[in-house]
């Protein structure tokens, strides 16, 4: 709580003191942030018509120093210890320029990305085995997606798929195996939905809270489970169904302690790691046998 | 109180662990036997991968066959001649039984693997044991006591050259049978996560007449060996060794092993027996039914190349 309320002085402070924008440092005010666009392996280029608004928005914004975006998140790294139960990350930010009138701010939260090999069970001889597989990839491992209302009400579906706002509209290609399109979208949908039931795809809609038009704040609670890397937040401003403002964030997660040091070991030292095992079985069956033969 | 496993990538509650391990320490203590058996499938009945339940099971075994086999070695009740030659067999099917499973695994079959092992060796064996305590209890009934008969047609292969000399048995055979007892019990270790005590000892007694009073001892010292050996190679080969996880395994089931072997003083030997098929019987039933029903999943998925 203490945490929280100092976040809360320090959002206010930034965002009704006379401070510019500008002197956020590492805060990018640009709408439109190019370096996360060109990280990603599946760039999500905006359709050009898109494109075209925006950039209208983003010329309209440094010349009269309106529609603008600035945010941030309560920590920029996630320590994984072995006490970990997931961590609240909490979001916030201002709408700065002139005065909005209906706005909505979409935030995606995006982890690190893998290639998935998606199994569908099939009963042989009595049994139910892995019997079809397909790979897709680079899909993240971690999606969430906070919004000030149903995502449906805030953007036309289609531009919605092209920032890749909502869980449907997370991408994919098929890396590998001869599936049907519709039988692709089935396993797909079996994917996300799986990861959804691990809490490792998110849609959490109305949680974005907006005060006043100008400023905004999202908690989301980041699961035990959530894998370990680089992630990307993304805070969308819309504006009666327009993109008017984009801005880019980063998180780390890593493990520390005791779980860095086994989970590094055990995949950069595999023989280390094995013979540690081992050495470690030997004492703890040596001080078992000892401490209780003398009783 | 929930914690972060680092290899198996799942939180889990420290008292369902500790908890799990002292109830398969109790039984242990009980009957005397290894209870990697019904470890690796409690820990997959709590959710943890199959495959982590396995590696993980066998570093466990390190640890009680190591608080087992000292009071044996101290009582010099271990021929470390057999034990090594079983030990060179149970190497080289620890070798073989990695190379199965990480194939099999990257084939995306390897739960299939476990379970099926693990419902074929759990049934026979939970079927034997009922018959045999089920004779025992009504020869007790009748007042007699029922004789144990050794099957005499495998002398041919004891002829086997090479022979050798096994002085703390009393024994002078062909190291062919030990080895291929030791290369079995090493894959069944490997795939399953298990001493393998269950299949050795029955092994040594009928197939080569070895003492009652050095078998145990001396299939301490070759799980010992292979259980590391299982270990090693899994970390290596599959990165499913979660030390964490081991540790509290073996925690549990020190404290649990020593509840049990006060329990097992109190209950008749047949009596136990007949439990403990029943146990083993119930495990291998639940793992065939989860291979039978209609799954609540019939999608699932592996991640790799995080970045």
């Amino acid at each position: 709580m203490v945490r929280r309320a100092a976040l809360w002085l320090l959002f206010l402070a930034l965002t009704q003191g006379s401070l510019g924008p500008l002197s956020l440092g590492p805060l990018s005010l640009s709408p439109l942030s190019p370096s996360y666009a060109s990280e990603r392996p599946t760039p999500s280029e905006p359709a050009a018509s898109h494109a075209s608004e925006l950039g209208t928005s983003n010329s309209s914004a440094s010349t009269q120093s309106a529609s603008a975006l600035i945010a941030d998140i309560s920590v920029d790294n996630i320590g994984i210890a072995t006490n970990f139960t997931g961590e609240k990350l909490l979001m916030f930010g201002s709408i700065s320029g002139t005065p909005h009138t209906n706005p909505d701010i979409v935030i995606t939260i995006r982890g690190p990305t893998a290639d998935v090999i998606i199994r569908k069970k099939q009963k042989t001889y009595g049994i139910w085995t892995n019997a079809h597989e397909t790979k897709i990839g680079p899909v993240p491992a971690f999606y969430a997606v906070l919004s000030s209302r149903p995502l449906s009400e805030i953007a036309a579906p289609t531009l919605l798929a092209d920032y890749e706002l909502g869980v449907p509209a997370v991408r994919f290609e098929q890396i590998d195996g001869r599936l049907e399109p519709d039988e692709l979208a089935d396993y797909v949908s079996s994917y996300k939905r799986l990861k959804q039931n691990d809490g490792l795809y998110r849609a959490e809609e109305n949680r974005v809270a907006i005060v006043a038009n100008r400023l905004f704040r999202a908690e989301v609670a980041m699961p035990s489970n959530m894998p370990l890397g680089k992630y990307h937040i993304e805070f969308h401003l819309f504006e009666n169904g327009r993109l008017i403002a984009r801005q880019s964030d980063a998180l780390d997660v890593d493990y520390t302690g005791l779980e860095n040091t086994l989970h590094s070991m055990a995949y950069q030292m595999p023989w280390a790691y094995g013979v540690v095992a081992v050495i470690l079985a030997f004492f703890m069956g040596w001080a078992i046998g000892t401490i209780f033969r003398q009783r | 109180m929930q914690i972060y496993l680092p290899i198996a990538e799942v939180s889990v509650n420290i008292f369902l662990i500790l908890g799990m391990g002292g109830l398969v320490g109790v039984l242990s203590g009980m009957f005397g036997v290894g209870g990697g058996f019904l470890m690796t499938p409690l820990l997959i009945f709590a959710g943890i991968p199959p495959a982590v339940a396995v590696g993980t099971e066998a570093t466990q075994i390190v640890a009680s066959s190591v608080s087992g086999g000292l009071a044996y070695w101290q009582r010099r009740a271990i021929d470390i001649r057999m034990g090594c030659v079983l030990l060179t067999g149970g190497i080289a099917g620890s070798i073989v039984g990695v190379w199965l499973f990480t194939l099999i695994r990257q084939l995306g079959q390897v739960d299939l693997l476990i379970s099926i092992s693990y419902v074929l060796f759990l049934g026979i064996i939970g079927l034997l044991m009922l018959r045999e305590s089920m004779r025992a209890m009504a020869a007790a009934r009748r007042g007699q006591s029922l004789t144990v008969k050794r099957p005499g047609q495998h002398s041919w292969l004891l002829k086997l050259p090479p022979r050798i000399r096994f002085r703390q048995s009393k024994l002078y055979i062909s190291i062919i049978p030990p080895l291929l007892i030791g290369f079995v019990v090493g894959i069944l270790s490997a795939i399953m996560g298990v001493g393998g005590g269950f299949i050795m000892v029955p092994a040594m007694i009928y197939l080569l007449r070895m003492p009652t009073n050095v078998v145990i001892g001396t299939s301490l010292f070759q799980i010992i060996f292979v259980t590391s050996s299982v270990t090693i190679l899994h970390a290596v080969n599959n990165q499913s060794v979660d030390i964490l996880l081991a540790v509290l395994l073996m925690i549990g089931g020190a404290l649990g092993a020593q509840v049990g072997a006060r329990l097992g003083q109190k209950l008749r030997g047949e009596e136990l027996r007949a439990l403990l098929a029943v146990i083993v019987l119930s495990v291998a039933a639940k793992l065939l039914y989860d291979l039978m029903r209609y799954p609540d999943e019939l999608f699932s998925f592996v991640e790799f190349g995080l970045w």
